[in-house]
């Protein structure tokens, strides 16, 4: 697991969209057996009952680690921001999941998507003054959204990049 | 100058492109009118007061005006904005587009809202509402509203319909001639020589100068093809306008790839294309005046959106009565809340698994429009939430009259014969009504609804698993068994009692405890209630048929209700359950329905299906290059594309299963796959009778199919 590596600042772990629910559920448990965590869910991805059945895995006081978790959600890119300004420097550790997935959005202009995503830097290098901050990325789904993806790593102080997954065979599209 | 004053309905308003705003009137002579009308429109930016200062300057000379005004947020409560108003309402989003880009930090309110709601709110005149105006002749002097959207009995305009259908389906085979139907009259034009053609259309728009133009393919074929061959031909009334096309596009809503085909929309005149048009099947014309005149949506908009539009059109008409400041973008974040908080409040409604098996004498009790009931009743909007002693919201406040007009509607139509001719029209409305009330709750949720918030959301559905609850208690209380809950209904039971007038009691104990209005269904004569397909001792939720005590079917989750069902299928289940029936309990049937089931296959064994009734349908989940198995839907997808047809996700596409794969043209009756369309008639067929079988006589449904 990655908590060993990372000793604060901002933490940016890359990784397919679909898993990104199961690692995020490893971490918080990790997290969670530590202390409050925060967690800010971009993308709807954070998988609650999973959480809590892999908490019950790691500990018999599952209410009490339930309630260390503080979950906050964020449908669309403005709520986005609001949830990362209206967010205390606080000592527990920040876990933002997915925070791009909404930025994706086709009715979301690039231009305004740049400005957003700016902020919301600007706010998490705040935050991570006063405690670590973990960002999951999902993998950028279009091309011309790429830049997004990558201010997003250019901030990060540890990077880590999820193995893509692959088979042996992979089966090319039809047509 | 001479002033004329004539009373009419106001049909349509719209703005020219150098942006002035023209009303679109039909006054009860007749005459249809297309008149400018000094609008100017405002919009509001708030925020840090040296960035608005800022924005102040920007502003100058740009043919704005700018004042300093207190507004309501409806969640940030009284804020200092920049008032900008244009003259030209037309010319609003362009300069809102400019500051916005200039200055994003700053938050924007009734940046969007569309012209025409707009328009009502300011004028309290609805869309196809009565009213009396003044004009010179050019210009719109005055206009006052002379009834309400809430009419319970609107007077109508005289429309004038023409209708234009085309002989082919032009995502299969091009077109080579069209039918054109104005009143009694119809003539057809074939589509050469094309000169012929646009004269006659021409001469025809001219002459009988329709209001609407109900066409088939009309946005994806008809008006394309018309703008691409003869420039000089203009379908609008208004003939200062082109026409204007919308591209085609796929979204993610409801929890599905929808296709939104292009779109083709006229000025001064309607063009509404039945196969474009997401609703219209289901409430016509009719629906689709209602629609509009109750959400302020034009009707060509009303047509094509989904309701979930209409209201948010309507939330916006609250908020601009009310002087409350629409936001351009939702901000309110969800407050933070602990993991077990997520877990026991985001939930979706009570579902009671049913118990599996033949039941007869069941009573159905649904909730009347429960979720907007629940709404209006326990004050639920973004801003109410945990204060109990809050006014009326501004949600509950646009359900409320929605909710009665549709519940008199309703009434109106219980109290009417089957056979009066108002009951058509009366369908209609309260169905379109109906659609509006079905999406407002989702929209709670809805992650761009502007006053939209996910724990108002929870809280309705809270609160419905709590009235639910309450319902099943009652009912048990009064010795009833209840075999099933879904959402907003109940199946209870009884022994003894048989018809409706022995559940009257509990409808009513219900109503009274719960304070939501309860509609008996109706009675059934029998209901089976299906287990999952993989394993007979899970049951299903809200997978069932029935019939009523007057005969009436009523069918959730078989094949019958999906859309990808061939009708041979389709038509082979409504026989089953036809012949099911007949009988007052339907396990004695169950040799008759088998032997039919035997004969339909023979049928098709004997290659006696017509080839029509063999159509299968699928919606496209992905775009056709996404794909990545050769499943019926690629194939399909690959074969349009082949013919040079663009195909995109969320488009039906039809095809018939043939011994090659599939194919999108209709197969000689040596090419299709007999075989496959047997298979698929007896698992349509094992879908209700397996459960019926006889215990002597349990075989798998499954003919050796063989010629």
């Amino acid at each position: 697991m990655l908590l060993p590596s990372v000793s604060g600042g901002l933490c940016v772990v890359v990784g397919e969209r679909p898993s990104m629910g199961d690692t995020a559920t490893r971490l918080l448990v990790e997290l969670a057996l530590r202390g409050t965590v925060l967690v800010m869910d971009g993308g709807n991805r954070l998988q609650a009952y999973p959480l809590a059945r892999a908490l019950r895995q790691r500990t018999t006081r599952i209410h009490l680690l339930s309630q260390r978790v503080l979950v906050r959600r964020a449908f669309t890119a403005y709520q986005m921001l609001a949830l990362l300004e209206s967010a205390p420097g606080a000592a527990s550790p920040l876990v933002i999941v997915d925070p791009l997935a909404t930025f994706y959005d086709e009715t979301l202009a690039p231009a305004p998507a740049r400005w957003l995503a700016q902020r919301c830097l600007q706010e998490v290098e705040r935050l991570k003054q006063a405690a670590p901050v973990f960002i999951l990325l999902g993998r950028c789904p279009s091309p011309e959204r790429r830049f997004l993806h990558d201010m997003v790593c250019q901030k990060a102080d540890t990077l880590f990049f999820e193995a893509e997954e692959s088979s042996g065979a992979v089966q090319p599209p039809l047509f | 100058m001479v002033k004329i004053e004539r009373t009419g309905w106001l049909m349509d308003v719209y703005t020219r492109p150098q942006g002035e705003l023209v009303c679109w009137l039909l006054s009860e002579d007749g005459q249809r009118w297309l008149l400018p009308f000094d609008f100017p429109a405002t919009f509001y930016a708030a925020g840090n007061p040296g960035v608005l200062r800022q924005a102040w300057r920007f502003l100058q000379g740009r043919g704005v005006r700018c004042s300093r005004q207190v507004r309501h947020d409806l969640f940030q409560g009284e804020r200092v904005v920049l008032a900008v108003t244009v003259d030209l309402p037309g010319r609003l989003p362009e300069t809102c587009r400019r500051l916005a880009q200039a200055f994003p930090a700053l938050d924007y309110y009734d940046a969007d809202l569309p012209l025409s709601v707009r328009f009502v709110s300011r004028t309290q005149l609805p869309l196809l509402g009565r009213c009396r105006f003044e004009t010179d002749g050019q210009r719109l002097l005055d206009v006052q509203p002379l009834e309400s959207a809430w009419e319970m009995q609107p007077s109508l305009p005289p429309l004038r319909v023409m209708e234009i259908e085309c002989d082919a389906d032009p995502a299969l085979h091009p077109p080579q001639a069209v039918t054109v139907r104005c009143g009694k009259r119809c003539y057809r034009f074939t589509l050469q020589p094309l000169r012929a053609l646009l004269v006659n259309l021409q001469a025809l728009l001219s002459m009988y100068d329709p209001d609407v133009i109900l066409t088939r393919y009309g946005d994806t074929w008809l008006f394309p093809f018309l703008s691409e061959q003869a420039a000089s031909l203009n379908p609008n009334r208004d003939e200062r306008m082109q026409v204007e096309f919308r591209r085609e596009r796929s979204l993610f809503a409801y929890g599905q790839v929808l296709y939104r085909g292009a779109q083709a929309l006229l000025f001064g005149r309607w063009h509404i294309d039945r196969c474009n048009a997401a609703l219209f099947a289901e409430i016509g014309l009719s629906g689709a005046l209602e629609m509009a005149r109750v959400t302020g949506l034009g009707v060509q908009e009303v047509v094509r959106k989904s309701p979930g539009a209409g209201i948010t059109a309507m939330q916006m008409q609250t908020a601009l009565r009310d002087g409350v400041l629409v936001p351009a973008v939702k901000q309110q974040a969800e407050a933070s809340r602990t993991l077990d908080s997520l877990i026991r409040y985001d939930r979706g409604g009570m579902v009671y698994q049913p118990l599996v098996g033949v039941h007869r004498h069941v009573a159905e009790l649904d909730f009347a429009s429960m979720y907007p009931a629940i709404m209006v009743r326990y004050n639920i909007s973004p801003e109410t939430l945990n204060r109990n002693d809050a006014p009326a919201g501004l949600i509950p406040r646009t359900l409320q009259p929605l909710l009665v007009k549709r519940l008199a509607l309703k009434h109106c139509l219980h109290t009417l014969d089957r056979r009066d001719s108002r009951v058509n029209d009366l369908k209609a409305r309260q169905t379109a009504l109906k659609w509006l009330l079905v999406v407002c709750f989702g929209y709670l949720g809805y992650k761009n609804a502007r006053f939209g918030r996910v724990e108002s959301h929870e809280a309705v559905t809270a609160i419905s698993r709590e009235l639910l609850l309450q319902a099943k208690e009652s009912a048990e209380e009064m010795g009833f068994s209840v075999l099933h809950m879904y959402v907003d209904s109940l199946f209870v039971k009884r022994e003894g009692a048989e018809g409706e007038a022995d559940f009257l009691p509990l409808v009513e104990q219900i109503q009274q405890q719960t304070g939501i209005g309860v509609s008996l269904e109706g009675v059934y004569r029998w209901v089976v209630f299906l287990p999952a397909r993989r394993d007979r001792r899970i049951p299903v939720a809200n997978r069932y048929f029935g019939v009523f005590e007057d005969g009436t079917l009523k069918y959730r989750g078989i094949a019958l209700r999906r859309h990808d069902t061939c009708p041979y299928v389709a038509h082979t289940q409504l026989e089953i359950l036809g012949c099911l029936a007949q009988a007052d309990d339907p396990r004695e049937r169950w040799g008759e329905a088998w032997a039919l089931v035997q004969q339909r296959v023979r049928s098709l064994q004997r290659r006696q299906a017509a080839v029509e009734s063999l159509q299968m349908a699928v919606k496209l989940s992905r775009d056709p290059q996404a794909f990545r198995r050769p499943s019926a839907a690629a194939q399909a997808a690959r074969q349009l594309q082949a013919q040079g047809l663009a195909v995109r996700a969320g488009m039906r596409l039809f095809f018939w299963f043939t011994r090659r794969g599939v194919s999108v043209t209709p197969p000689s009756a040596a090419e299709v796959d007999w075989d496959r369309y047997a298979r698929l008639v007896l698992q349509a067929a094992a879908e209700i009778l397996d459960l019926l079988q006889p215990a002597y006589e349990v075989r798998q449904l499954h003919l050796p199919v063989c010629r």
